[in-house]
């Protein structure tokens, strides 16, 4: 028994009818499941933010090719039984850059939009109702420019036949090329995780540790105040207490010095920190610049 | 449906997606000598209408009468229109099992929803429009030709990058 099976008689136009729900089927579900009904998902390839689109789409072409260049090989499938779209360069080139702009545009594109029509996306059943009638003006318009429709038709010809080099060469050289992109997808998508992972740290870690210090300033400076005046403390308790302090005119000489090893907190409310804050003194609020600095100086109200 | 949102996990790793697709679609190949599409199956039932509403019309008019012709005058003939309604039923399965069917406008934050629809109805004439120029869309062109070496799906798939890419940053607002 030899592949395809329809062209060589195995069943007829009925059986390959139901053939066709089922294989619709496995299209719609892989296309679901990898996140091709998802607009989104879709159009964020063409930001360089989701590589979903040339990983889903690379992957099947690769094991599809594969596939196919095998079965053929070990006699299996007769693959000049089965049917290679015919190349019409000049006409394919353009309807390409115009299809590519029309997907971005829309985010969905024929097969990946009735997925996401079937998932609920009204985007999805708005932009099929687009492509019917993109369909219906190429047909109202089709007598009228066959001209450009059919010029620089090269019947059903191959990238091997193109070039020239042996099928299993051209299989080798487009698998290599999808797994070079791979990797350097991988690569990228490494990199920008890694900068985002590190920027959330450094601001997290910042916070972390401004609102640990001032916390344990004003607990500290809290303590010494319900505990009075009165009450003396050693030489000794005073210094523990003092560790880690810096005194106003120590802050003085370092901002005179232009010192930038360190970021000034102020730990007072906003509106006080409008009327008045130490010059370079930040506000506990949004994200705080941690980067070169050695020490963080808290200040605040008692 | 309990035990479906347990399992669900929205989409599975995109090369396993991948690795079932390109199964299908070698599936295809193998059962039918012929891969998959989209585009196709809708030209069958556009013209199918036409001849419905105007078939004097539809008669005179090359496009329309190849597929009429093709499939006997009616789409019931039509392989691919068989498989989109498997596409359809596919995608709903796929969307019901990992808890993706939400009746909702998919859209970046920067836009209206109205803004949105336009868009993907503007977007969708003109994917229309091309898939015929081409022969093919996505799935029948640039998948399926892709698969098979064709010169013309290379072709498109490339230039389809090419068109993305450089609009891309006009319709940035409704993505990201």
């Amino acid at each position: 028994m030899i592949a395809p099976y329809y062209k060589y008689g195995y069943f007829g136009q009925d059986a390959a009818l139901l053939i066709a729900i089922l294989i619709g089927f496995f299209f719609g579900f892989f296309l679901g499941r990898g996140g091709l009904g998802n607009a989104r998902k879709l159009a964020g390839q063409f930001y360089l933010k989701d590589f979903t689109v040339i990983k889903v789409m690379f992957t099947a072409i690769i094991t599809a090719m594969i596939g196919l260049n095998v079965l053929d090989a070990v006699g299996l499938l007769d693959l000049s039984r089965v049917y290679v779209n015919p190349a019409y360069l000049i006409p394919q080139l353009t309807a390409g850059v115009l299809f590519g702009a029309g997907f971005v545009i829309g985010g969905l594109c024929p097969g990946t939009s009735l997925v996401a029509a079937a998932t609920g996306k009204l985007d999805g059943l708005v932009t099929l109702a687009g492509i019917l009638c993109g369909i219906f003006v190429f047909g109202e318009l089709f007598d009228s420019f066959t001209g450009f429709l059919y010029m620089s038709s090269y019947g059903q010809i191959t990238l091997a036949q193109i070039s020239g080099l042996p099928q299993v060469i051209m299989v080798i050289l487009v698998t290599v090329a999808a797994i070079v992109i791979f990797v350097l997808i991988a690569k990228y998508e490494t990199k920008k995780e890694q900068t985002a992972v590190t920027q959330r740290l450094k601001s997290t870690q910042g916070r972390v540790l401004a609102y640990a210090a001032g916390v344990g300033l004003t607990v500290l400076i809290l303590a010494q105040w319900i505990a009075g005046p009165d009450e003396a403390l050693t030489e000794q308790e005073m210094s523990t207490q003092l560790q880690g302090m810096i005194t106003a005119e120590e802050l003085a000489t370092r901002l005179m010095r232009k010192d930038d090893d360190f970021v000034i907190l102020d730990l007072r409310s906003p509106r006080q920190y409008r009327v008045y804050h130490i010059p370079g003194a930040q506000e506990l609020t949004g994200d705080i610049a941690f980067e070169d600095k050695t020490s963080a100086i808290i200040y605040t109200l008692i | 449906m309990k035990l479906f949102q347990r399992a669900a996990k929205m989409y599975s790793n995109p090369f396993l997606a991948g690795v079932g697709l390109g199964l299908t679609l070698l599936a295809a190949f193998v059962i039918m000598g012929q891969g998959l599409g989209a585009s196709g199956g809708y030209t069958s039932l556009v013209s199918s209408a036409v001849d419905l509403v105007a078939p004097q019309h539809a008669q005179n008019n090359g496009m329309y009468m190849a597929y009429l012709d093709n499939f006997g005058r009616s789409p019931l003939n039509d392989w691919v229109v068989f498989e989109i309604f498997g596409i359809l039923i596919g995608g709903f399965i796929s969307g019901l099992l990992s808890g993706r069917l939400k009746s909702e406008v998919v859209k970046g934050p920067r836009i209206s929803t109205g803004g949105r629809l336009i868009l993907a109805f503007c977007g969708g004439v003109l994917m229309g429009f091309a898939a015929k120029i081409a022969r093919g869309c996505t799935s029948g062109l640039a998948l399926t030709g892709g698969a098979l070496l064709s010169a013309g799906g290379w072709v498109f798939m490339i230039s389809l990058f090419i068109g993305a890419f450089a609009m891309a940053y006009f319709v940035r607002r409704q993505w990201i």
